[in-house]
């Protein structure tokens, strides 16, 4: 008889086999097949088998309840020895758990950050279908990508592509001065919308019917905060506000804007108060248009027929007709992705995220965390040696390596809690630092749900068992009679695992990466701050919303310059580290056009800034001429091709306006992009034609002084607002938050690497200064010097660490190239901080090392080889 | 006083009803026959793994059988402590049942 023809399901073997141990599980599956053979013969192996199934899920309940019974039993036993093994080696297992707990505490903290800027705008019901049009715009030679589209955009579209539901327009009204009765208030977070608004999106209209509420012109509704600002708990419906001197009546309160959205709003005014709103003209960014999909339509089908669209519309059915605008591109952006994605060059409501943060923050996170585990692994297989006895013990009283599996698992998953519970209580206690560090608020109340539970246990458990489960194969495998005899046993394991040293190195590699990392990232920041710009930020102190002083500016800036510690003032439209306007020009002896970043300002402005002129003359109140006159930068000049630019003329609107003067080149903006051309135009003696800005350069001396001597004097022309200044140099600084944000973050999570490689080297090197105390002793003995010794011991340790190096540094280098690219101005990559970071993980890692190898070193032999 | 869980009784003395032939398989059927219900492999080893660890049974390995490929069926025999037990559960129940008892069945 074929004892495998008519066994039982391998399945259901499997099932059996899990809960019960060696002998009974043999017996179960012994009584099982008999049984089953029995049924095969009678009744046929379809019904057999059938049979088997069921009896086998009835006896399930049995199975389990025996499992547990006999299992507690153990448990008790194995906890025991846990708790007992902790605490007789409790700086082993406080490395062990610090180690994970850090790591933990690192990846708890990303997932926030990343659940935080995955869940963006997803609040919205028509989330998945909602899109916003951006588009490309080809002038000349450069592409832009902008936000504003043609406000007869959204309505265009709804009559040519049945497949969208609903589109909306919104447009940032920006800055602007709001009034209620004698009060006024300075705002920027003005809206103006369509009314088809709560079509598109989910905000919650608390008061006012969301059909009707922005219908008609000069109507507002505020959010539920500015309705406290302005009115308290008083009814605003039927109020009035004056917003830069249009009066809206408010018809409508609305919920305020959830922090995970991507635009934030405090009013919200009707669209159509704009008349720019209903221009029919095609060439006019004004607002942002969003649309919605009917359910199941492709957004990739309606962009395909975009093209077209634009050439009917837009070109008149020829490409290349129009002169200034070589194409016009549109394109969706899926509303879930705007906080991540989107990074358009002119008009985006707020600045965005970046998704390539979520990406190097999860990466560091789980090499943080894979640090932390590899503590683990490393020192429960070193310690493998003490374990063994009781091993060996354990088998030979019958318990068999399932058991000893689950046993070294289930220690592992309590070193995993307890690092859990450590690494709450540490994120408890840095959460305010962290949240500064990645410059938002994330509320602990809304995380806390079921399925962070949920997560939470899965993570626990896959930090225990993934980081126990080599240990308990290595621990469990050891034979009895060998590990009771104890014969030179654990020296030899220790020194031989290959895993072990493949370990440490790819720690260290990471540490090593980060550290260069941090360090190119500081380069490059030091460079921003050094750079030598080509103007002068410092000392320079912004005057803003300077057009409140109406016909008293130039009396500002005299009143100002009375005073001594006050050097130079000038009055402007612009000043590096904001946006400049670009305005379209055509230079002499050219039909085309080109784009200039222009900008007005007096005479002073130069001395203001400590610009260079490279030729000619700038702005001079001795010239009437000036009016109609034009500095360009040397870049202009470059690209136009002129050897000689004095004297050249530009056509702007309607009238020449002579080049008299060159700039030498600055940089205007940040240095993420290249120097392009620049314009700037006289603001002639009165100073009220253009310009909200004043930059007053003072002496370095007592700023506070300063300061309230400008206050002063503003107040003393009474504008209708406090001054409101700034100083140029962290408006500048401003450019770069994004830089200085990654800056911070890679020094942090680089020191925590290091520190929990250098926390499982630390370990490890005090249990080899452990197991090799005789051998240290009998060197002694035989003459070996304590150098010897040293290096003995420490040698192993920091080859790995030079290996480390050696793979680290091919990765790095590709890793901060690549970052670098961002950057039309950049460091170059040195071979220094390489260098640095290498020796630097070199000297902690010797340092580390050497605190046990020298108190093994310095041992008396006598105390080490007293028992042999 | 010995106290066995019923499930545990009835096991016991479906193995001393069995003599020399109680096994697994066979203690089912007993089991089943007696109480004239189906009982599961999980029902019953419950019980005689805890009548084997208080030393109520005995638990030894037969010889191979070919019917079971090879492999050795575990035999299950009373001790002494438990033909005591069973002894002693007549008792209790001789005692509990008393004679005005039988007005529950009329």
């Amino acid at each position: 008889m074929n004892p495998h023809k008519d066994s039982l399901p391998f399945p259901g073997k499997a099932i059996l086999w899990f809960f019960q141990d060696n002998d009974d599980y043999y017996q179960a599956v012994g009584d099982f097949e008999e049984a089953y053979r029995d049924r095969v013969k009678t009744q046929g192996s379809a019904r057999a088998k059938l049979w088997f199934w069921s009896q086998l899920f009835k006896s399930l309940p049995g199975f389990i309840l025996d499992h547990l019974y006999w299992r507690g039993v153990m448990i008790k036993n194995y906890l025991k020895i846990a708790f007992r093994n902790f605490k007789s080696h409790k700086g082993f297992s406080f490395i062990n758990i610090a180690g994970l707990a850090v790591g933990v505490a690192c990846s708890l903290f990303v997932l926030l950050f990343v659940w935080d800027e995955l869940k963006y705008d997803r609040f919205h019901k028509k989330a998945d279908r909602i899109y916003r049009i951006a588009q490309y715009i080809h002038i000349e030679n450069r592409i832009d990508s902008a936000l504003p589209t043609p406000p007869i955009l959204a309505d265009t579209l709804l009559k040519d592509f049945p497949q969208i539901e609903s589109a909306t327009r919104i447009h940032k009204v920006g800055w602007s001065i709001v009034k209620r009765g004698e009060e006024r208030f300075e705002e920027s977070n003005i809206y103006s919308v369509d009314s088809s608004f709560f079509e598109v999106f989910s905000f919650k209209l608390l008061q006012g019917n969301p059909q009707t509420v922005l219908d008609n012109p000069n109507e507002v509704v505020l959010t539920r905060s500015t309705v406290q600002r302005y009115f308290g708990r008083g009814n605003p419906l039927g109020q009035f506000l004056t917003i830069d001197q249009e009066e809206f009546t408010v018809t409508g309160i609305i919920e305020d804007a959830p922090r995970n959205s991507h635009f934030h709003f405090d009013f919200l005014t009707s669209i159509s108060t704009y008349p720019r709103s209903r221009t029919t003209r095609w060439f006019e960014g004004f607002c942002a248009t969003y649309i919605v999909l009917k359910k199941g339509e492709s957004p990739e089908k309606l962009e395909a027929q975009f093209p077209e669209f634009v050439l009917k519309y837009m070109f008149g059915g020829k490409a290349g007709s129009n002169r200034v605008f070589k194409d016009w591109e549109y394109f969706l952006q899926p509303l879930t992705d705007i906080h991540l994605n989107s990074h358009l060059l002119i008009g985006e409501f707020e600045p965005n995220s970046h998704v390539a943060y979520v990406y190097i923050f999860s990466i560091i996170a789980v090499f943080i965390l894979l640090i932390g585990c590899i503590n683990f692994v490393n020192l429960s297989t070193a310690r493998a040696g003490i374990r063994a006895t009781e091993v060996g013990i354990r088998k030979v009283f019958g318990s068999n390596r399932s058991q000893l599996i689950r046993q070294f698992l289930g220690e592992s998953l309590l070193f995993s809690i307890m690092a859990f519970v450590l690494a709450f209580i540490l994120i408890a206690v840095f959460m305010p630092a962290y949240q500064s560090l990645i410059g938002k608020d994330i509320p602990i109340h809304e995380i806390i749900t079921i399925s962070t539970f949920i997560s939470l246990v899965i993570l626990i458990f896959a930090v225990g068992l993934g980081s126990g489960l080599y240990p308990a194969f290595v621990l469990s495998s050891f034979r009895p009679a060998v590990v009771i005899k104890g014969s030179g046993f654990s020296t030899q394991r220790f020194r031989s695992s290959a895993l072990r040293k493949g370990l440490i190195v790819f720690q260290f590699t990471i540490s090593i990466v980060l550290f260069i990392g941090m360090g190119v990232v500081y380069q490059q920041t030091e460079y921003f701050q050094n750079k030598r710009l080509g103007f002068d930020r410092e000392h320079v102190i912004v005057v803003k919303n300077a057009n409140l002083l109406g016909q008293n500016k130039s009396s500002f800036k005299a009143k100002l310059l009375q005073y001594p510690d006050i050097q130079s003032v000038s009055a402007t439209s612009w000043l590096p580290g904001r946006g400049t306007s670009l305005r379209y020009i055509t230079p002499q002896g050219s039909k085309e056009g080109v784009v200039l970043a222009m900008f007005n300002c007096d005479q002073d402005f130069l001395n203001t800034l400590k610009l260079q002129m490279a030729e000619g003359r700038f702005f001079s109140q001795g010239y009437s001429t000036d009016n109609r006159a034009i500095v360009i930068n040397q870049e202009t000049a470059r690209q136009l091709s002129w050897n000689q630019p004095i004297g050249k003329t530009f056509r702007i609107s309607k009238d020449d306006y002579h080049v008299i003067g060159v700039l030498e080149d600055f940089h205007y903006s940040s240095l993420h992009e290249k120097i392009n051309k620049m314009g700037v135009l006289y603001n002639g003696e009165d100073l009220v034609r253009y310009g909200d800005l004043f930059a007053v350069l003072v002496r370095p001396k007592d700023m506070r002084n300063i300061l309230q001597i400008i206050a002063q004097t503003w107040d003393s022309f009474s504008p209708s607002l406090p001054l409101n200044y700034s100083f140029l140099d962290q408006d500048y600084a401003r450019l770069y938050t994004a830089e200085m944000r990654i800056r911070h973050i890679t020094t942090a999570f680089s020191m925590l690497a290091m520190l929990v490689s250098i926390l499982g080297l630390f370990g490890l090197a005090a249990f080899t200064a452990e197991q090799r105390r005789k051998e240290v002793g009998i060197r002694k003995v035989l003459g070996a010097s304590i150098l010897d010794i040293l290096a003995l011991m420490s040698k192993d340790f920091l080859r790995w660490v030079v290996i480390s190096n050696a793979v680290a540094w091919p990765v790095a280098y590709m890793v901060t190239r690549e970052w670098l690219q961002n950057f039309a101005y950049r460091t170059p990559i040195r071979i220094e901080v390489f260098i640095v970071s290498g020796v630097f993980a070199l000297i902690i890692a010797g340092l580390t090392v050497s605190y046990q190898t020298i108190k093994a070193s310095l041992a008396n032999p006598v105390d080490s080889l007293r028992y042999e | 006083m010995i106290l066995l869980s019923r499930s545990e009784e009835i096991v016991l003395l479906a193995i001393w009803k069995l003599k020399d032939n109680a096994y697994g398989v066979s203690i089912r059927e007993q089991v089943s026959k007696d109480t004239g219900h189906e009982w599961s492999f999980g029902a019953i080893y419950k019980p005689l793994k805890k009548l084997v660890h208080n030393a109520y049974v005995e638990k030894r390995s037969s010889q191979p059988f070919a019917e079971r490929g090879g492999r050795s069926k575990y035999m299950y025999s009373l001790t002494s402590a438990g033909k005591k037990a069973l002894k002693e559960i007549r008792k209790i129940y001789k005692a509990v049942w008393t004679e005005e008892c039988k007005a529950i069945f009329d």
